[in-house]
This record gives structure tokens, sequence and C-alpha cells, in this order.
């Protein structure tokens, strides 16, 4: 802690003075109509190399300008330029908030856009960024979802159709760190995973590091998911509800004398379908299943220089499925988060932001088998303090620096016929603390160096990770990028594709170091003008001291922690080309991956090399929107992937004389994960109408099919020895046949 | 320019630019569809042990057959390997054969090989399998730990209840392994395996109506449990281990037998990969990894246990029909 307040004394100190008698211009940037504050926004003075983008409070700041009049330029995707005339006299700090008026739909646009210079944005090395309106009107199975939606991404790939979980550029979904509200979320899925915990209208932004992230980011080997929920509209009382095939939504969102407060639900509406599969006797039918989750956010405006925030999510599974005559499945599952955050601006140099955070993640699976119950109880308790600081002195240095600390108590029991068979428990502290500067020698040149330092207390493991890129801008349209980072990760993920709900994190210890890679990443970044994009990236990374679960662990009672897992290694490498359409009423992206992952663990494939199964060679997506008129569009989404990795037997054999039961043991000979599943190709459509409803209300009406053409993708093969002495393979199909989907919003 | 002029343009202007998309699109299809190459696995013939001593028992005979090809039809009786050379050694401490034990092919089945002599598996002890086999010269080698011997001290009431709370205990001498805790499977063998004689929970799993009512029930006859740790038992003060039969374990009602059996390495390694392969694991579906042998030159097990046998009657509760 005194090192904390040593690094703010130390910045208010830099703080204090004025750099000369040139001035500075700094400001939120925000929605007009919802007062919502705009992430990454551009800010530029017109003429001159001067430009910045609001960071992840909406704040931005322009320093050591020399004074005289300029013009103010701020831009952001969606949103009308705006433009202001402003005259800096020397050793003026000028506070400018700047609201920006969102575009509307009109046939000109066209031409309008054509003839408008085009926006620049801020886009990092291995950044992406997904707008909340994709996420709602990309065709999706029952429900719209953020994860779905980052999935057809380049370098985003998905396990199945069944999966929302995120492998990015070769990684496992537990090399993602998930942020909501600066707070981490441990398993965001609902319904068996098939969709993330993310409700889209609760949502402001969504911001995806898919490697080389920077220094204020750690404790994941690859990747980062930073969503933000709204603030709530700080100008009107509005709100919405949306019914869906699956589930229901509804936000309210308005303002207050002192800032904004915004309250979301959602919650799955199966229960007259289930009531109705049960009363005609279909197996397999639970005889209770609901999901449901809640994000609210209430803002305070303290001063015009402090804004606090209180935000919370709760979300839960429940689900009681009989299983056959006397045998049972309990599960219950689910994430809390609250955050408490606080904006502080010290000065125009100096910009702060503090939060509290707090985790909690729990998963109570219970069989009840033939009088044997069998129960699990995993927690995860994260409590947390963070620190982030924003110094700029002029416009060639920009430094941040952090910290993060908390609590971390994890706990796994298990029960078996009464008696507990494992108990572990971690109450462990954990902090990391970061320091990065920007510099910026030219326009053209960009170069950005950090450290963070990680400590880990089960197992007293301290470990520093350097991160540093560069970028280079020849000229207004292209950049050049290159970065490297370290990263550990002291956490992992023992999940299922099949089925989230049992997820398990377990974590670092004596014995069990952490896992740790090194990412390289370049690329090339090109705006051709018109809304048109063109990005290419290439990544390798490493993966050292990868730590699992052992698959081959009957049971785990009795041995040493270390003694439950299995340490391995692993690389990725890949290409992606994002080729993105901003404008315009035919609108869209494509994007391309070529991937290669490999990993190797002792007692898997003689310990040689092997795809594991979400890799991937070759993904293309193909994103289209396309406006017919003010009221109607059409969206479209075809995929196309390389089948993924699987073990396809050579031979076989039978032990016929198992001394402890009456079954052969069947054996089947394989090299491990050598063959490919077909390739994996869907289309999905959708129509979308919005319009009054009755003067009161816009509404939408969207209407989808998924997997238009009925293609029969390939999830995995089965196995299966028969009585007659010959094995037969069973194909478990995605989703077989196309599957229609419609839903109903309103907002007033 | 009218507005109809500028939509005219603007659409003339995108159907170009999307029949030249679909064309780029088709081709990167093909192009990314002939780079999607699968292999086929090559089978191979290889040898397959398959062999169980029992601490304090005979030596037990030694079954030798050969993998076929997964698209092939498995004949217990067909992949046999005849005339092949089997001996097993009884081992010192220094790993130096202390006894040698000829093994003889049994007269009228194929692939089974007998003991020539009458020796006593002796607990504690390393035992090595050789096989030559004749027709390829290939030979096949592994050896086995043998775990230490276990004896019941007591056991509980003859006749239990189904599903009463008091659940059959039976107190036991816990066995010995070198370097580890040690490992157990129970078995429960019906002795009386009718249909009607089912556990509820079973009795959904088998259909009693069918034409293969008699494999389903033979399934379940001697009902095996996973792999149990000696951790999951709480030490008497006296030493000795209490262990309790799970209600899951019981398939029929009726009369019972019980058996407690402490695996050796090479048992515990193929069994609980063996079950992987079978019912999954946290690998991803389709991900079928080889089984865990302690075999050299072939395939299969060459494994040792010790065991316990106790009796019991299970009885319906009363609200059983």
């Amino acid at each position: 802690m005194r090192k904390v307040i040593g690094w703010m004394a130390m910045l208010a100190v830099w703080a204090a003075p004025a750099w000369g008698q040139n001035a500075s211009v700094s400001g939120f940037v925000t929605d007009a109509t919802s007062g919502e504050t705009l992430l990454l926004a551009n800010v530029a003075l017109a003429g001159t190399p001067y430009g910045t983008a609001t960071n992840e409070a909406g704040y931005y700041t322009l320093t050591n300008v020399a004074p005289g009049a300029y013009t103010l330029v701020v831009s952001y995707i969606g949103y009308e330029e705006h433009r202001a005339a402003i005259t800096l006299a020397p050793g003026e700090r000028r506070r400018l908030d700047v609201a920006l008026m969102p575009e509307g739909l009109v046939f000109e646009e066209i031409e309008v856009t054509a003839e408008r210079e085009s926006e620049e944005e801020v886009r990092r090395l291995g950044a992406a960024r997904l707008e909340t309106d994709v996420v709602t009107h990309v065709p999706a199975v029952l429900e719209p979802d953020v994860f779905r939606s980052l999935q057809l991404l380049p370098g985003v790939k998905a396990a199945s159709d069944y999966s929302s979980g995120l492998y990015i550029r070769g990684g496992s979904p537990d090399q993602t760190l998930i942020l909501l509200d600066r707070t981490t979320v441990y398993n965001p899925s609902h319904f068996f995973g098939f969709f993330s915990t993310f409700n889209p209208d609760a949502i402001k932004d969504v911001r995806l590091y898919k490697g080389g992230y920077p220094a204020e980011y750690g404790g994941r080997l690859g990747a980062v998911v930073d969503i933000y929920n709204k603030d709530g509209n700080r100008r009107r009382t509005q709100g919405g509800v949306s019914l869906g095939l699956l589930a229901s939504r509804a936000i309210a969102e308005g303002p207050y004398a002192k800032g904004s407060w915004m309250l979301a639900v959602r919650r799955s509406t199966l229960e007259p379908l289930l009531a109705v599969l049960r009363g005609q006797d279909i197996d397999g039918i639970p005889d209770a299943f609901h999901f449901i989750d809640v994000n609210g956010k209430v803002t305070f405006d303290a001063s015009v220089d402090d804004r606090l925030s209180l935000a919370f999510y709760a979300g839960r599974d429940r689900l009681n499925l009989p299983l056959f005559a006397d045998a049972r499945l309990r599960l219950g599952y689910g994430n809390r988060t609250g955050s408490l955050n606080w904006t502080h601006i010290f000065s125009q140099r100096l910009f702060s932001n503090f939060t509290f955070t707090a985790s909690r993640y729990l998963s109570e699976p219970s069989f009840d088998i033939g009088g044997t119950p069998i129960e699990r109880e995993n927690t995860v308790y994260d409590v947390s303090a963070k620190g982030d600081f924003e110094y700029i002195p002029n416009e060639r240095h920009t430094v941040e620096g952090g910290f993060w600390a908390g609590l971390f108590t994890f706990r796994l029991r298990n029960r078996f016929d009464g008696a507990v068979t494992l108990d572990e428990r971690t109450h462990t502290a954990y902090g990391s603390y970061y320091v990065q500067e920007t510099y910026r020698p030219s326009p053209a040149w960009t170069l950005q160096g950090g450290l963070r330092a990680n400590y880990f207390g089960e197992g007293q493991y301290f470990r520093l990770e350097p991160r540093f890129s560069v970028e280079h801008r020849p000229s207004d349209a292209v950049r050049l990028q290159f970065g490297y980072g370290r990263y550990y990760q002291f956490l992992t993920l023992i999940t299922s594709e099949v089925f989230t709900g049992f997820d398990i994190w377990l974590t670092t210890d004596n014995g069990v170091p952490p896992a740790y890679g090194d990412q390289f990443v370049a690329g090339v970044k090109t705006s051709a003008g018109r809304g048109i994009n063109v990005d290419v990236e290439v990544y390798y990374r490493n993966m050292e001291d990868l730590f699992e679960l052992d698959p081959f662990l009957p049971d785990a009672a009795g041995f040493d922690y270390a003694d439950l897992f299995h340490f391995g290694e692993g690389f990725a490498y890949g290409g992606e080309l994002f080729l993105e359409k901003t404008r315009g009423r035919f609108n869209g992206f494509l994007g391309y991956t070529f991937g290669v992952t490999r990993r190797r663990f002792p007692d898997l494939n003689d310990f040689e090399f092997f795809p594991p199964k979400y890799d991937r060679t070759h993904e293309l997506n193909l994103v289209v929107n396309y406006d017919l008129s003010r009221a109607w569009r059409l969206t479209g989404v075809l995929t196309y992937a390389t089948g993924q990795a699987y073990t396809e037997p050579a031979s076989q054999y039978r032990l016929i004389d198992n001394p402890f039961g009456s079954r052969r043991r069947d054996v089947l000979v394989s090299p491990f994960n050598q063959a490919r599943l077909p390739a994996y190709h869907r289309l999905d459509v959708g129509a979308s109408r919005r319009g009054r409803f009755f003067g009161f209300a816009e509404y939408e009406l969207q209407v989808q099919v998924i997997n238009a053409y009925a293609r029969r993708n390939v999830w995995f093969y089965f196995f299966e020895f028969k009585a007659e002495g010959n094995v037969e393979r069973r194909e478990i199909p995605q989703i077989p046949v196309p599957i229609p989907n419609l839903a109903f919003t309103l907002r007033f | 320019m009218n507005r109809n002029g500028v939509y005219e343009r603007a659409k003339g202007r995108a159907a170009r630019v999307r029949g030249g998309w679909a064309r780029a699109l088709t081709i990167g299809l093909v192009f990314l569809a002939a780079c999607d190459g699968t292999v086929t696995p090559e089978h191979t013939p290889e040898l397959v042990v398959e062999s169980y001593q029992v601490a304090g028992e005979l030596l037990q005979p030694v079954r030798l057959t050969r993998t076929v090809s997964v698209n092939a039809t498995f004949d217990a009786s067909a992949v046999g390997v005849s005339g092949a050379q089997v001996r097993v050694f009884l081992l010192d401490e220094a790993g130096e054969i202390e006894s040698a034990f000829p093994y003889r092919e049994a007269p009228g089945v194929r692939g089974i090989y007998v003991s020539r002599f009458g020796h006593r598996v002796e607990p504690l002890r390393t035992y090595r399998l050789e096989i030559t086999d004749a027709a390829t010269g290939a030979q096949l080698t592994a050896q086995t730990l043998v775990p230490g011997a276990l004896e019941v001290v007591a056991a509980g009431a003859d006749t239990v209840v189904y599903q009463s709370p008091e659940q059959y205990e039976v107190q036991v001498t816990p066995s010995r392994y070198p370097g580890r805790q040690s490992f157990y499977i129970f078995s429960i063998e019906a002795l009386d395996p009718r249909p009607t004689q089912l556990t509820p929970f079973y009795s959904d799993l088998v259909d009693t109506t069918g034409s293969d009512v008699e494999d389903d029930l033979a399934e379940f006859v001697v009902n095996e449990s996973n792999i149990i740790n000696e951790g999951n038992y709480d030490f008497n003060p006296d030493g000795t281990l209490t262990v309790r039969l799970p209600w899951l374990a019981v398939a029929f009602f009726g009369p019972t037998r019980i058996s407690v059996s402490a695996i050796d390495d090479n048992l515990y390694d193929f069994i609980r990969s063996q079950t992987v392969q079978q019912r999954g694991s946290t690998l991803s579906p389709g991900e079928i990894p080889n089984v865990l042998e302690h075999v050299a030159g072939g395939h299969g097990v060459f494994g040792s246990y010790a065991r316990v046998e106790l009796s019991m009657f299970v009885a319906r509760p009363p609200e059983t029909p």
C-alpha cells in the first residue's frame, strides 16, 4: 500500500507544474442522446499532428498544444463527426466535453459518406472491437450473444455450435481474461455453455485483445475480453422489452439529479414448453430448468472531476433433471460480480481510476444414483482493489501505471456416498503492478514499453512480464505494428466442451508452477477510405508449464495437490485477414484465419505434439448487412472452417477375462487426434423490420434462420463396440437442421 | 444529380462489388477445401497379452491374441496366438531371476497358456512375463509388482435392506503397495441374477422385454466399481480400514458375493485409461487417448491384485414392488 501511496504522490507532483506556456484541452466524449461515454473515440486538432483517443472512461487529453486557433475534430463510428473551433491562450487548460449525435439511416448516406473525410479508428495491435449493434443483429441460435458474435472475428474460434467458449489464437477458453466493468467473471456461460452470460441490452462496449495485450492487463496467457455495462441514459428515462424463443429481456435506464441508472434483466422462458413436453411423457425433460441474469449500474457525478459508479451482475442456472428411475441430476451454477468505480481527474495531465471488485463463482452439481449421492461444490471468491493512472506530460509521452491486488479463495469439495473424498481450499493474496510508457517521437512512430510484476501467494510465485510494441505510420492510411509480451497464468480451468456447468477452477501451488508464454505479433492495418479497412496480423506464441487436471485421474482422494495435474506445453502460430466495410447500405466484414496450434503432455500421444480438437487450419467468416430501406435490413453470416482434429482408431482389441466385472474391456488403438472431421460450413440469414409501435414505442421484429441450407456438420464421432465384434462409428452432429428464430423488441 | 440517379449508380456499383466478392469467395472456399487433408490410420497386427495374477493363488493363465483392424470383426477364437513361448519369472530385489515358470498352451483353446508348475503368487514380489511369438519372432515383455495381501477383520450383517441407512461395511487390513497408497475395486456378484431381481436404477437400464435381455443382464451380474483410492477411507485406531458398499453398485436383490481387490500399477493405469476411452473425461469429445499400458512389444495388461471375498443378502425394502 505504501508503494501505491508513493506512486500517487509522485504522479501528483508530476501533475502540478505546467510545462511552459503551451495549452491543453481535455474532456469526456459522450453520446448526445443518452449521455453514455464513448470509449476509444478519436479526438484531433485538424491540420496538426495533435491527436488521441478517449480512454476506458471516455476521457481524452491533448497536452502541450501551442497557443492559437484550432478546429477540434471528434469522431466515432456510427456518430456524426463533431467539429468545434477553439482558441487556446498560453497556459490555458481547456475543459471541453463533447457530445456526438448518432448517425441516422438515410439513403443518401452512400454519397454523403463517400464525400466525407475518412474516419480514423484507434486500432491497437491484436485488438478488435465489437459493436453491440452487431451482437443484436447477427443471426443467433435462439438468443443474441456477445461471445457468439466474437467467434466471427478472425483468430477467434468456436468449439462447436453448442459452445460459446472462446478459443483465441490457439488458446483454450481459460487463457482469456473475461472482465465485466473491470471485474473478473469466472464462468461466463448459461444453458450448458450455449450462451454467454452477457445480456446484449446492458452492454455498452466490448473490446477484445486477441494477443500481445498491454501491461495494464495480466493473469492470462492469451487474450482479454473487456466488457463494459451501460451507464444508463443521462438525458431521459427509457426502457425496452424483447421477447425471444428461449429468453426474454427487459431494460430500463434513465437520469437522476446526479447521474444515471440502468437495470437489465434476462430470464429463460422455457417453462411452458417443458410443461407441454412433460405432459407428453417424453424422456429427458427436466423437472425444472431456468437461467436468469440481472445487470445494474448507478453512476454518480460527484463533481466535474469525480465520477463514481456502482455496477453489479448476478446470474444463475438451475437444473433438476431425472435421468433414469432412481437417478437424478441437480445443478446450480452462476456468477455474481460487483464493482465500485471512482474516476478522478487530478489534473488535465493526470487521470485516475480506482475500482473495488468482488466476484463469486459457484457450481454445485449433484447426482443421486440408485441411492448413492455424488456431490461437488466448487466456489471461487475474488475480492480486489485496482488503481490505474494515466499521466500525459506532453504530446510525446504518456505514462500509465497501476496496481491490482486482492484475495482469491477457491474451494473444491467432492462427496461420494456421504463421505468427503476431496476437500481442497486455497485462500491466497495476489497482486500485480504495472508501469507503461507510450512514446511518440513523431506522428509517424509510437513506441510502447511496459513491465508488469505479478505475485501469487499460493506457492509464493513472483513473476515479471515485459511488454513492448511499436507502430509506424508511413501514411495516414497505413499502420505497421509489432508487439511482444510475456504472460503468466496462475489458474487453470477444468471444463467440458459438452457442459460448462461442471467447470472447475484450480490454481498454482507448491509443485504446480504458473504457466507462461511469449507472444510475438506483427500487423499491417490500412484504411482504404469509404469506411473500408483491411487488417493483416501474424502471430507466434508458445505455452510452457501448462497444467491441467490429469484426464486419467479416477479418484483424487489421498493424492498430493501436484499429483492431480499433468504438465505440458504448446505453441500456436497463424495469420489473420480482416476486411471491413463500415459504411453504406451494404456493409459487414470478411475474416480469414490461418491457424495452427499444438500441445503435448507426457501421457498423451507418446509426448509428441498433437492438434487439440479446437485446432482449425483455415476459417473464413463473412458477415454482411444490407439495408433495403429505413425499415428493413437483411443480414447473412457464412462460415467455412477446416474440420476439427479427432481420433480415428486404427485397431481394436478386447480383453475377455476381466476379473472384476462382467464387462469385457474393449480397447481402441489410435494415433491421437491425427484425423480431421469433414469441413464445417454454415449459412445463417436474417431479416429485421423497424418501425413505430402504435405511436408510443419503437419496435423491431427479427426473423432469422440458422443453418439455412441444413448442413449436417459433424461435432464428433462416437465409437461403439458391438457384441458382434465390430466397432460402429456413430456421428454426433452439430445443429443439423435449419433453426428458425423470432424476436420482437420494443423500445420506449 | 437526382436522388434516383444516385441510388441506381450505387446499386450498380454494389452489384459489381458483390459479384466480385462472390467469385473471390467461391475460389477461396475451393482453395481452402483442397487444403483440408485427412489422415487414414493404418492397422498393423500386434500381440495382445491378458493375464491377471492373484496374490496367494496359483499362477494364472496367459491369454495371447492380436489386434485387429477397427473395421474388422473381432472373433476371440480366431485371434488367439498359438505356438508362442511363454514364461513367467519371479524376480529378486535386484531384479534378477529367482525362479522361472514356463507355460504351455492349454489343449483345445487357441491362445491360452497355463503354467506348468503350481507356484503360488507371492504378495509384494515382482513377476516378469516374456513371450516369443513363434510365427514372427516378435518378443513381448511385461512385469508386475503384486500388491500386499488384505484380510477381512469384520464384516457387516449377513442381510442388509437395500438403501437402508445402515450400509454394508467391511473392516479389512489394508493392502500395501510400495511408494503409493492402495487402489481398490469392488466387485458385486449377483448369485441370483434374474430380471425380477433388478434394483430400480438397473431395472431402468435393462429392457426386460427385449430379445437381448440375457446379454443385458449379463453385463450387471458382476458389477464393478470405479477405482477407489485408499484416501477415501479413514483408518481405524487399530490400523484397519472400514469400507462401505455404495448402493449404486448393487444391481440385484438377493444373494450377493462381494470382492474387494487391491490392484497393481499395471491394472491401475490400464483400467483408468480404458475407462477414459469408453466414458470420456475432461478431454474433448472425439479425443480418444490410447490406454496406458506397461507392455513392451505389444498391447494389453499383465497385472496383479490381492483380493478378499464375502457373501451377504440384499433384501428388498418394504415399499419396493
